[in-house]
């Protein structure tokens, strides 16, 4: 299992277009891949899962995979999270 | 607008002699003259009053039109003395136009008939108002000069949308759309969908040559059968208008397909677009269910409810008033 945290930096947070680019790359791992906010835990390859983890600018995500190529994906979606989804 | 769109752009055209069979009974026209011009084609929708031509102006002139004469023209012409009306009547039949209707029951001037007949130009008459008249030819000649494309695919009528369904050869089109009449929807046309464009939207319909061939379907494993037997006059549609394309793929792994639906992807038939939703197909999933949704959810975007905008939007408000409450929480430790 690998794990990281990180921060959500752009502004509106993880609406529905930074959730399905979430979702994509997720799913191009084989790993299983979840992400936690406060205690609640979701699967990363699920839209309506993400989206309702509310995760606002400033709320902290742990990214959680486990399989056998869990690094690249959390590194993937870390890189996505602090690039502020490539939004802004 | 279209008019003026079919004049310029239009390639198709008709002969006098299909509006003259098709309308004869309709508004009552009788050919008085030019009898060998019946091959001569009609290339516009728009019908013409050649008043401007007839007092001297000739530019602009949409010769390719057909060309009626009301009450105003052919009043015009009476009141002429004999020299100017012959006069006026050589300068409309210069034009190479595809016939003259004179309507309210005017009778022809014997010059006129003479010419008609010299230049091989059909000259008809009919007893209605000219007003409806034109109104009746223009829709006429609107559907038959309307650009359209002959589309391998499948229109349903599902809770009143048009559904196209397009896709590879035994991808399911035919099985989906019996899915759906089974269901109650209605069958417009199965494997070759004529679409033509009218106005701005797209009307569809089957192709078949003949009435025997209407709303038959091949069903592989099964063979030919026939729609309107089966499942009875409820099932079937003539024409309807084409409003959502679905695609019928094979799943696959390399394409991204759409999750959140907040953007429509459109495709462009015959120069006007279309939303185009791509279904791909997997074991175990009801597609006819799936086609009823998009139908569904077609309605409710045109009623201006658009559920993932509107999910979106309630959830930034939400992110930002728990954005807003931590600010004042770290406030509150100092």
């Amino acid at each position: 299992m690998y794990k990281k945290t990180v921060e959500i930096k752009n502004t509106l947070g993880i609406h529905a277009r930074p959730a399905s680019e979430i979702v994509k790359r997720a799913s191009k791992f084989k790993s299983n891949i979840s992400i936690e906010k406060d205690g609640m835990e979701v699967n990363a390859k699920s839209i309506m899962g993400i989206l309702m983890l509310a995760c606002e600018q400033g709320s902290k995500i742990t990214i959680v995979a486990d399989g056998e190529d869990e690094k690249e994906a959390v590194e993937s979606i870390v890189e996505l999270v602090e690039n502020k989804f490539y939004e802004e | 607008m279209t008019e003026s769109g079919n004049i310029m752009g239009n390639s198709k055209s008709i002969k006098v002699k299909d509006v003259y069979e098709d309308n004869q009974e309709l508004i009552d026209l009788k050919m008085v003259a030019g009898f060998n011009g019946l091959d001569r084609e009609v290339r516009s929708s728009y019908i013409n009053r050649p008043a401007f031509v007839l007092t001297g102006y000739t530019e602009h002139f949409p010769a390719y039109s057909l060309q009626v004469l009301g009450n105003r023209e052919m009043n015009y012409l009476k009141k002429l003395k004999k020299k100017e009306r012959e006069k006026a009547i050589d300068r409309l039949l210069s034009f190479s136009i595809p016939c003259i209707i004179i309507t309210r029951g005017y009778q022809p001037f014997d010059y006129l008939k003479k010419e008609c007949n010299r230049l091989d130009i059909p000259l008809f008459t009919a007893p209605g108002n000219t007003h409806n008249i034109q109104k009746t030819l223009h829709f006429y000649l609107e559907d038959k000069l309307a650009p359209e494309e002959i589309i391998h695919g499948t229109l349903v009528d599902v809770y009143g949308i048009g559904l196209l369904f397009t896709g590879v050869s035994g991808i399911g089109k035919s099985e989906t759309a019996l899915d759906l009449v089974a269901r109650g929807h209605r069958l417009v046309a199965d494997d070759v969908v004529r679409v033509k464009r009218r106005g701005n939207i797209l009307i569809g319909e089957g192709v078949e040559p003949s009435e025997i061939f209407k709303h038959h379907m091949e069903i592989r494993g099964i063979g030919i059968v026939n729609i309107g037997f089966l499942y009875g006059i409820r099932a079937l549609r003539l024409h309807k208008r084409v409003e959502v394309i679905v695609n019928l793929r094979e799943w696959n792994a390399e394409v991204d397909y759409t999750r959140t639906g907040l953007e429509t992807r459109l495709t462009n038939i015959l120069g006007i677009d279309l939303p185009l939703v791509e279904i791909p197909l997997v074991p175990g999933k009801n597609i006819a269910t799936l086609c009823e949704l998009v139908a569904m959810n077609h309605i409710l975007k045109e009623m201006g409810i658009d559920t993932a905008k509107i999910l979106n939007s309630e959830l930034i408000k939400l992110m930002k008033k728990q954005a807003k409450k931590i600010t004042r929480l770290e406030e509150d430790q100092e």
